[in-house]
């Protein structure tokens, strides 16, 4: 095929150009001996050559070799020109680079948290986990859930058609690695053996274990740790396969170091593995229980498989729904959940079928409005380069007359901006690697990463913004100066009399002051939610509440009758010392925990309850003074009696139980119906015992040491000190604690340092929006000036007459305020309807507020108009200073 | 007549006719159509170049180093089978085109 020889024709002038260059010189000079021998008259055959360079010129011109100078020379062009306006220059920059590295750094945390497949695995596209969605009874609405039994694995396992292809895992935390506290601690994932399989892993080191070595039932100390485990806590020792490392209590023996960059298939990191029969306490986990294997309560673990060739899922997540259905008959009961549904869905934990969690949400809501903050900075960096290409009219029109193409005009101008936004990106990319990095430890604190937050998808897509922001910044100036009017842009257009307002530039403003508009309301909005949550009544008082509690080493907890005595001597004891105004004990700390216990009232049973179910809590007589709880009627009980038994219930449950009448004076009976009765002693107000701003469900508290909480040891210490003697109180504690358990190690507490992972998400929400809101408004503050500032700059003429007419400061201040605050005024209108239709988008993160909160637009207009103002200010204000001589003189 | 009156598309399809006859180097090709047309057609020699690199691009012509008669390298061109083709093609565009033109002046 000929054109194929064209092709590598053009091809290789391309690929050797300095071959291409010396060939056709050696013929041209060819050509001319030829003549010249031929004529007889060397002057005549150069005349006859004509101009040689031109000839060149032109021959390179009609291969591909055109494009690169043409790029060249443009590329040259446009850093002349960059360099000759550093200030505007660098205010292109620097808005670009905000605007793109924002994005880049919200994009990071997007990526990390939906977009990337976890490092180091085979083929991950073809690894599914599996859900279940579960119906059950309860305050909570349905739910979609990973964590199942042991049984219902095995029936997953069986309707995935090919058992083998079907891992389990299940995570126990907090293990010492040397078995002392002071040793860094990490989490086990007990698995499978073709947990390493199924993901395609080869051990850097060693070997990972077998299926007989991981079986239900077999014990095997073993365990494979990551390769950054052992890197870092491990010293890298490359003898490490077969050694022994202690982990609590136990020694487990290294089979094999993982592979470099696999860190488990979370965002969390995993760092140790060991064989599923190995879990602790898996065979007795209570005296007389079944064990995990066996039992149906265990919802602990975790299953993915790998998809097969053909395999139909729908197919598989339909025997799967039938077989669980069937599971949970046989082995619940009544109580069974028979309208469970499985679903097989993404090994990236985020895409599931769950409900997003809050950070995830903020992260989505995140993006958008850095999109939008992209789009001011973009519009505003075309209004800059607009007023740029104002002042290169005339160099413009020269070229246009000499006869360049509009095209090449149009590519010309482009690739400047192109370079602009290439040079911004590489500022971006530092502000998305720190801004990332800040982002991601905000809003999900605490976690161990398992990937870095730069990735390859990260540059590549702020490369990408980059580019298309300096294309499209780049094009709409050049479209619009390209167009020819010669005349009158060649002679000096300043003087005449016209108005230089371009539509474009206004509406550009106008677009910039709507979205800005739209970031404050959104600002006005997060602030004034976390306000609201700040403000809701938790049931406690958490200010000057301290908890005291002693640590262990790993094994060496004394017996559970010496703990409870020591543990009612030292709360005694605390209570006379300074500092300290109430002591309480609990079992477990408020908000982190709670039992169910089966109870009847009146007639009926605590079974009966399907809705709302209380639950129960063991605590001394004075845990409610010294949490700040109030006691709506009755009194606290009295601890420690032995014949009749007290509690206290909140107000929730004494409205469920005891709807008609007092609660006061009432009966429960606990675990039989003929129990002796439990007299209810008092009402307390509800308290908040997981997400804050969902109600308080009902509650009851027991006292400790009675025959109903024997087994709940008591050993917590809430403590609520006198003002201000928050330290004293705390030495007390370390004190006294240190006496009575010389081996352990006091640690204290307090319920506002428990409180703030709570806040938090709120605290944070509030934080980015308002950030990302003012980051807005300087955007377009600095926007609409330069705007203001080009245009008065160019109609320095006009102005030069009207003050020389007698025209007073007021008047000139009047008219270029007025004009700019007029156009700024149409994006605020815009900008309320805008949010009117969006505001929907983050409804779901707001608390006691509506998305169209009235003052929250008006907060965010009036700002904003007032900024316009004062952006209009100073450049009417130079204009009307200006010496009108100058002005009339001048160009 | 100068470089001007001869537009880009008629040197191309008067190097490929040229080269129809047979492979020759740059300086023969302009030799042949000065003769060929008895000295009408007075090429700037130069301009010849850009026609042929042309002509490369477009696969209509190959090109190869060889030895001229007198033993200097000299860079041959040949004409390919496309090339004839659009050859044929262009002749029978400027025939319909002269034809037209001559109907007009009453000459056909």
């Amino acid at each position: 095929m000929s054109w194929i020889d064209g092709l590598r024709h053009r091809l290789r002038t391309v690929v050797r150009p300095g071959e291409f260059e010396r060939d056709l010189a050696e013929e041209m000079r060819m050509h001319e001996e030829l003549d010249a021998m031929q004529q007889q008259d060397p002057h005549g055959a150069r005349r006859r050559m004509g101009n040689r360079t031109i000839h060149k010129e032109d021959t390179r011109a009609a291969t591909w070799l055109r494009w690169f100078d043409l790029f060249r020379q443009d590329t040259g062009y446009a850093w002349r020109s960059i360099r000759r306006t550093p200030g505007v220059t660098a205010m292109i920059v620097v808005t670009l680079a905000l605007g793109i590295g924002v994005n880049a750094a919200t994009f990071s945390v997007l990526d990390q948290i939906f977009l990337r497949d976890p490092a180091g695995i085979v083929d991950p596209g073809g690894i599914r986990r599996i859900w279940m969605k579960h119906t059950r009874t309860g305050s909570a609405p349905n739910f979609y859930g990973q964590p199942m039994s042991f049984p219902q694995y095995k029936v997953m396992a069986d309707a995935w058609g090919a058992p083998a292809q079907m891992a389990v895992m299940t995570s126990n935390g907090g293990f010492h690695l040397g078995g002392t506290r002071a040793g860094y601690s990490s989490g086990i994932l007990f698995t499978s053996a073709n947990y390493f399989t199924l993901l395609g892993l080869k051990p850097a080191m060693g070997r990972f274990y077998t299926d007989a070595e991981s079986q239900p039932g077999t014990v095997t100390q073993a365990v494979v740790v990551s390769h950054r485990y052992w890197k870092a806590h491990l010293g890298g020792d490359s003898r490490i396969v077969g050694k022994r490392i202690k982990l609590d209590t136990l020694e487990y023996k290294v089979l094999g170091v993982a592979p470099e960059g696999f860190n488990g298939i979370s965002t969390e990191a995993a760092e140790i593995w060991a064989p599923l029969g190995a879990l602790p306490g898996a065979d007795a986990p209570h005296a007389g229980a079944p064990s995990i294997w066996e039992s149906s309560r265990y919802l602990v673990f975790f299953t993915f498989a790998r998809v097969r060739d053909g395999m139909n899922l729908a197919d598989f997540e339909r025997k799967a729904t039938a077989a669980m259905r069937e599971t949970n008959r046989r082995f619940d009961g009544p109580r069974a959940d028979t309208l469970m549904l499985v679903k097989a869905a993404s090994i990236i934990q985020a895409r599931g079928p769950e409900t997003a969690r809050q950070e995830e949400l903020i992260a989505t809501r995140l993006q958008g409005v850095a999109i939008i903050v992209l789009i001011i900075a973009c519009a505003n960096v075309v209004n800059l380069l607009l007023a740029r290409a104002v002042n290169r009219r005339r160099e413009i029109a020269v070229r246009l007359a000499l006869g360049i193409s509009r095209a090449r005009l149009v590519r010309l101008i482009t690739i400047e901006s192109v370079v602009l936004a290439l040079i911004a990106s590489v500022a971006a990319l530092l502000t998305a690697w720190w801004g990332g990095s800040l982002l991601r430890s905000q809003l999900m604190a605490g976690t161990n990463f398992a990937q870095p937050a730069m990735h390859a998808h990260v540059v590549w897509a702020t490369l990408v913004v980059a580019l298309a922001c300096g294309v499209i910044a780049g094009v709409i100036p050049a479209v619009q100066f390209s167009r020819p009017q010669l005349t009158a842009d060649l002679k000096d257009s300043t003087r005449s009399g016209t108005r230089h307002r371009s539509r474009l530039r206004d509406g550009l403003v106008a677009a910039q002051a709507a979205l800005s508009v739209m970031l404050l309301v959104g600002a006005a909005l997060f602030m004034r939610s976390l306000q609201n949550v700040e403000g809701i009544d938790i049931g406690f008082d958490s200010r000057r509440i301290l908890y005291g509690n002693v640590a262990f080493e790993p094994g060496q907890a004394p017996p559970r009758a010496g703990l409870v005595a020591t543990s009612r001597d030292v709360a005694e004891r605390l209570r006379t010392r300074p500092g300290v105004e109430v002591v309480a004990r609990a079992g477990l700390m408020p908000m982190r925990g709670f039992g169910f216990w089966t109870f009847y009232w009146g007639r009926d049973s605590s079974r009966s309850l399907t809705k709302q179910f209380p639950m129960g809590f063991a605590v001394s007589p004075e845990f409610f003074a010294a949490t700040g709880m109030r006691l709506l009627r009755g009194t606290t009980f009295h601890e420690g009696l032995a014949g009749t038994s007290e509690l206290v219930v909140n107000e929730a449950t004494a409205k469920l139980l005891w709807p008609q009448g007092n609660a006061v004076g009432q009966c429960m009976r606990f675990q039989t119906s003929d129990a002796p009765c439990t007299i209810v002693t008092g009402i307390v107000t509800n308290a908040t015992i997981g997400d804050i701003t969902e109600q308080p469900p009902p509650q009851f508290y027991l006292p400790l040491g009675t025959a109903l909480t024997k087994d709940i040891e008591g050993g917590l210490l809430i403590v609520r000190t006198k003002k201000g003697a928050e330290a004293t109180a705390t030495r007390e504690m370390i004190a006294l604690l240190r006496q009575a358990f010389p081996t352990a190690e006091p640690i204290i507490g307090s319920m506002t340092d428990d409180l703030d992972p709570k806040y938090r998400p709120w605290r944070l929400g509030a934080q980015l929006f308002t950030g990302v809101g003012v980051l807005a408004l300087l955007v377009a503050l600095v926007g609409i000036y330069s705007t203001v500032a080009y245009g008065v700059g160019q109609r320095r003429h006009e102005f030069g007459v009207r003050v020389a007419l007698g025209a007073r400061l007021g008047d000139v201040l009047n008219q270029v305020v007025g004009e700019g605050v007029r156009v700024v005024l149409a994006g605020v209108g815009l900008g309320v309807v805008l949010t009117f239709l969006t505001s929907r988008l983050v409804a779901s993160l707001l608390y006691g507020v509506e998305p169209n909160d009235v003052s929250a637009l008006i907060l965010a207009a009036s700002t904003l108009l007032l900024v316009a103002i004062v952006a209009t200010l100073v450049p009417a204000w130079r204009a009307a200073k200006a010496d009108p001589v100058q002005a009339l003189r001048g160009d | 007549m100068s470089k001007r009156d001869l537009l880009p598309g008629t040197l191309d399809m008067l190097v490929l006719r040229t080269l129809s006859l047979g492979p020759l180097h740059g300086y023969a090709i302009a030799q042949h159509i000065e003769k060929s047309s008895n000295d009408v057609f007075q090429l700037e020699q130069g301009s010849l170049y850009p026609a042929l690199e042309r002509l490369q691009g477009a696969g209509l012509i190959t090109s190869k180093w060889g030895k001229s008669p007198t033993g200097r390298r000299a860079r041959y061109y040949t004409i390919t089978t496309s090339g004839r083709k659009q050859l044929g093609a262009e002749i029978s565009n400027y025939d319909a085109l002269m034809h037209a033109i001559a109907s007009v002046l009453g000459r056909a």
